[in-house]
C-alpha cells in the first residue's frame, strides 16, 4: 500500500524554497524548523527494537557511542575467534 | 555455509539499510543508470554515462562469476536490507518523501551494481587521457609534448631500486613503466603505510590507512565489527558491499590506496562512408554491435539511447568531456568490464591469518587496481598491487589507434608480476598514488600517478624516528607540509625580488612562510593562489582558452619545473619571468577580490572549508536542510592531510575516513574517525557527528573484542516464531 506523503516535503524535493512553503502554509520560519525537525526524527529507527526475522539464532546488533554497529552472531554456546 | 555466517551478513544488510536506505538506493540507482527516474533531467548526465559504458550489463555479469559462499552472503545480506526495508514501509528515510517515491526490494545485483560503478569511479576517470590526447594534437611529437607529461617528483616510487629484480629495456620502443604524466584527478587518492616493529615503539607492526574522497553529508563508507564463530573483523567497507575494505582482524590489518595504473584505453575508431556500419580493424571492415537502452526521466519523456560497440568495446565519444569530442566514434575497452573479482577477494582478505595467506586472497582479483598495506600480530608487513593491468606493446598516453593491431591489449600482467613488498629491509612500505616502481620494472605498469610528493612527506616522517607510536601516525595523517610549495618558493622568490612585483606586503608573507597550509596562514592562501594562475597562465600558452582550465590541473610538474627553467622553450609568446609576475599579480587580485586587501587576513581557513554536501543539496533550499559543515579545514590536494580544492577554494574532496591500527596494543580494535558519521538519517544524532573529531584530529576506539566496551544500544532479531 503506498504511503500518504506530507504535500510540503514533496514540494520542498521538487524545489519549492522554504519561503514560499511557509506562506502558502501559513507557517513561520521558526514553525518550519521545528515541522523538519519533527519530519526527520520521525523517521529515525529505533535502535532498541526487537525484530522477528528470518535469522536462525537471535542475533544482536550492539551499536557504539558513535552509532556504528558490532554484530556478534554466534550460535548459543559459541565462542568467536579468541583475541 | 554455516548458519551463523548467514545470519551475520543478513544482520549486516538489516543494519546498513537502518543506517543508509536512501544512500542505499540511491547508489544502487546510479549504477544501474536509473537516477533521473527519481531526479527528473538533473539525472540524465549520469545515466547516459552509466548506460553507454554499459555497467548494469557488467554488474549481472558480475553477479554470475560469485563463488557459491559469497553469493550465498550476499543473498543473506539482501534479504537483511529488505527485511528492514518491509519494516520501515510507512516511516521511510525522509528523502523517498521529498522525491515522492518508494524503494524497490534489494538484490545482489543491487549491491554489485554500486561495486561496478564504484569501480569505474577509480579507473574510468576520462580525463587522465582525454587531457594528453589534446597535448598530443597541439604539440604532436615534440619535447614540448614530453615535457607536458613529466610528473611531479615522479622518482618517489613504492618500491625502490633493488626490490624487485630489474629488467633492461630492450629497445625505445619497448614500453617503459613511464613518466607518471600528472593526474587530473590529484586529489581523488589516498594514503597508507605500514612500518615494521624495527621502527616501533612497541616493537610491532603499525598501519595506517586514508582514503580520499568526496566529503558528503553521508559517508560513502560504513563502519562495522562483525563476529561469528569463523570471523571477527572491524572496520569499513564501500556502503552497499557486504565486506570490510579498510581494517582488521585478530592477526592482520590493511589499508587501501587507489594504484592508478590504467586498467582501461580508448581508441580512436575508423569509419568509411563505402562500409557504413562498420569499423576498421587489421584492414578489415568489422560491423559493429549494437545495444538499445531505455532512460525513464522524472516529468520528462524517456530517452532512448543507441550504443554501438567495435571490437575495442562501447562507442562512448558522446560521454567524453565536451572538448574532447567532435573526433568520430571513440571507443572505450575497459577491464572492469572483463571481470572483477573484488568482493569475493575482500571476503577472503576479511579472514586472513597471516600476511602469506592475507597476499593468496588477493590472487583472483581483476578490478579495481589499489596498492594495499597489510601487517600481521608476528611482525610481517607487506605490500601488494591488487588487480591486473594489461600490457601494452605500444606507449600511449592519449587516444589509441582503433585499426591498429599492435595497440591490443597483450594479456595481463600475471598475479605474480604486480609490484609486491614483503618486509623490506628499511622496515616501512607507504603508497600515496605515486609510481609502483622505477622504468626498470619488469613489466609496463602504464600510470597516471598522482605527485610523489604526499609519498615523499610520508617517508621523511618515517624516517624521522626509529620509535614511532600510534599518536606518531595520526601526526602524519594530519601533516600539512606542501613540498610543492618548499620546491618552488625559492624560485618563486627569486623571480618576485627581480621584478619589485606590486604588494611587497604579500611577498613578505610568502618569504616568512613554512609550506605548512595551516588554517591561519596568509602564506598558504597566497601561494596556492598564485600556483593556480601560474598552471593556467602554463596552459595559456600552448593551449588555446577553452582548453586551458582543463589542461592547467595536470601540469603540476610542468609548472613547477617552469618556475626553475624553462629547458624545452615552452614559453614562446612572453618572457617566462614576466609571465610569473603576471601570475602573481593575478593571484593577489583574485585575493582581494574575495578577502578584501588586507594580506594578513588572506587566511587560507577562510578560503578553504570542508562542506558535507547531500547528493539533493542542489533542489531549491534542501541544502540548507540536509548539508553539514563550512568549517575552516587545513591542508590541500597535494600534502598528506589531503582536503583537495575546487575553484572556489573549497575543501570538496580528501580523506574522509582515517584509520590506524597497533599490532602491538593490548586493544585489539583500531582507531578510526570518519569525516561525516555513521548515520544517513537526518534527524539522527550519527549523521554528520564525527566530523568535529575528524577536524580536531581526535579518534575514536573501534573495539574488535567479543564484548565492546561502549554499546549504547541494541536491536534484536529474532528467529521468527521461535
Amino acid at each position: 500500500m503506498k504511503k500518504s506523503v506530507d504535500d510540503r516535503l514533496r514540494r520542498l524535493g521538487a524545489g519549492e524554497s522554504i519561503q514560499s512553503l511557509c506562506a502558502a502554509s501559513g507557517m513561520s520560519r521558526q514553525q518550519f524548523d521545528a515541522w523538519w525537525q519533527g519530519r526527520i526524527r520521525s523517521r529515525v529507527p529505533d535502535m532498541e527494537a526487537s525484530h522477528e526475522l528470518a535469522v536462525k539464532r537471535p542475533v544482536r546488533i550492539e551499536r557504539d557511542s558513535w552509532g556504528i554497529p558490532h554484530i556478534p552472531a554466534h550460535g548459543r554456546g559459541r565462542p568467536g575467534p579468541v583475541l | 555455509m554455516a548458519e551463523d555466517d548467514l545470519d551475520l551478513f543478513f544482520s549486516y544488510g538489516f543494519a546498513m539499510a537502518q543506517d543508509r536506505l536512501f544512500q542505499l538506493d540511491y547508489l544502487r540507482r546510479k549504477g544501474q543508470g536509473r537516477l533521473a527516474e527519481i531526479l527528473g533531467p538533473e539525472g540524465t548526465e549520469s545515466d547516459l554515462l552509466v548506460r553507454t559504458v554499459g555497467l548494469p550489463d557488467i554488474a549481472a555479469e558480475e553477479e554470475s562469476r560469485l563463488p557459491d559462499e559469497v553469493a550465498q552472503r550476499l543473498q543473506a545480506f539482501s534479504d537483511g536490507i529488505n527485511a528492514w526495508m518491509d519494516r520501515t514501509a510507512t516511516s521511510l528515510p525522509i528523502e523517498f518523501d521529498l522525491l515522492d517515491y518508494e524503494p524497490e526490494p534489494w538484490s545482489p545485483a543491487a549491491s554489485l551494481a554500486i561495486q561496478v560503478e564504484f569501480q569505474w569511479y577509480l579507473t574510468g576517470r576520462f580525463p587522465v587521457i582525454v587531457i594528453p590526447e589534446l597535448a598530443k594534437r597541439r604539440l604532436p611529437g615534440s619535447a614540448l609534448y614530453r615535457a607536458f607529461l613529466q610528473g611531479e617528483s615522479d622518482e618517489e616510487s613504492i618500491l625502490h631500486a633493488g626490490d624487485y629484480a630489474s629488467r633492461p629495456r630492450q629497445s625505445a620502443a619497448d614500453p617503459a613503466v613511464g613518466p607518471s604524466g600528472g593526474d587530473p584527478c590529484e586529489g581523488e587518492g589516498s594514503n597508507n603505510w605500514a612500518i615494521a616493529g624495527s621502527r616501533t615503539r612497541s616493537g610491532k607492526p603499525l598501519l595506517a590507512s586514508d582514503p580520499h574522497i568526496a566529503f558528503a553529508a553521508v559517508s560513502c563508507w560504513y563502519g562495522v565489527h562483525l563476529s561469528s564463530p569463523s570471523l571477527s573483523v572491524a572496520g569499513t567497507g564501500y556502503a552497499g558491499v557486504p565486506a570490510v575494505m579498510i581494517g582488521r582482524n585478530p592477526r592482520v590489518a590493511w589499508g587501501i590506496t587507489n594504484n592508478i595504473c590504467s586498467q582501461r584505453d580508448l581508441y580512436q575508431e575508423k569509419t568509411d562512408p563505402g562500409h557504413p556500419g562498420c569499423f576498421l580493424h587489421d584492414g578489415n571492415w568489422e560491423p559493429a554491435r549494437e545495444r538499445t537502452e531505455e532512460i525513464e526521466v522524472k516529468g520528462a519523456p524517456s530517452l532512448t539511447l543507441t550504443v554501438r560497440h567495435s571490437r575495442n568495446g562501447p562507442i562512448v565519444d558522446s560521454v567524453l568531456p565536451p572538448l574532447a569530442k567532435h573526433t568520430g566514434p571513440v571507443s572505450l575497452r575497459w577491464l572492469g568490464a572483463e571481470g572483477s573479482g573484488l568482493l569475493p577477494a575482500l571476503q577472503r582478505m576479511n579472514r586472513a591469518d597471516s600476511v602469506d595467506q592475507f597476499r593468496q586472497a588477493l590472487k583472483e582479483w581483476i578490478m579495481p587496481t589499489w596498492n594495499l598495506v597489510f601487517a600481521d600480530v608476528d611482525g610481517n608487513i607487506g605490500q601488494q598491487s591488487t588487480g591486473r593491468i594489461p600490457i601494452r606493446r605500444v606507449w600511449e598516453r592519449g587516444y589509441r589507434p582503433g585499426w591498429d593491431p599492435a595497440h591490443q591489449w597483450d594479456g595481463l600482467i600475471p598475479f605474480e608480476g604486480m609490484p609486491a613488498l614483503k618486509n623490506p629491509e628499511r622496515g616501512w612500505i607507504a603508497t600515496a598514488n605515486n609510481r609502483p616502481a622505477p622504468d626498470d620494472y619488469p613489466y609496463p605498469l602504464s600510470g597516471t600517478w598522482s605527485s610523489g610528493h604526499r609519498a615523499r612527506r610520508v617517508r621523511q616522517r618515517i624516517e624521522d624516528r626509529r620509535d614511532l607510536s600510534r599518536e606518531d601516525l595520526v601526526g602524519i595523517q594530519h601533516d600539512v607540509l606542501s613540498l610543492r610549495a618548499r620546491e618552488c618558493l625559492p624560485h618563486l622568490l627569486q623571480i618576485l625580488d627581480e621584478h619589485s612585483p606590486e604588494n611587497e606586503e604579500a611577498v613578505e608573507e610568502l618569504r616568512g612562510w613554512d609550506g605548512r597550509m595551516e588554517t591561519d596562514s596568509a602564506g598558504a592562501s597566497i601561494f596556492e593562489t598564485f600556483f593556480t594562475h601560474w598552471s593556467r597562465t602554463v596552459a595559456c600558452e600552448r593551449f588555446p582558452e577553452d582548453q586551458a582550465e582543463l589542461v592547467s590541473g595536470a601540469i603540476g610538474g610542468l609548472a613547477s619545473q617552469l618556475l626553475r627553467e624553462d629547458p624545452v622553450g615552452w614559453f614562446e609568446h612572453q618572457p617566462r619571468r614576466s609571465a610569473v609576475v603576471r601570475a602573481w599579480s593575478a593571484g593577489l587580485a583574485e585575493l582581494a577580490r574575495r578577502m578584501g586587501p588586507k594580506v594578513s587576513s588572506w587566511t587560507w581557513g577562510r578560503a578553504h572549508r570542508i562542506h558535507l554536501r547531500h547528493v539533493l543539496s542542489g533542489r531549491g533550499d534542501l541544502g540548507s536542510l540536509l548539508d553539514r559543515g563550512g568549517r575552516p579545514v587545513k591542508g590541500n590536494g597535494i600534502t598528506v592531510c589531503n582536503t583537495g580544492y575546487d575553484p572556489n577554494w573549497g575543501a570538496t574532496m580528501g580523506a574522509n575516513f582515517r584509520m590506524i591500527a597497533d599490532l602491538g596494543s593490548p586493544d585489539a580494535g583500531l582507531w578510526t574517525v570518519d569525516a561525516q558519521g555513521q548515520s544517513g538519517n537526518p534527524g539522527s544524532p550519527h549523521y554528520g557527528d564525527q566530523l568535529p573529531r575528524w577536524l580536531g584530529a581526535r579518534y575514536h576506539y573501534l573495539a574488535l573484542e567479543s564484548r565492546p566496551p561502549d554499546i549504547k544500544t541494541q536491536t534484536t532479531l529474532n528467529p521468527a516464531g521461535g
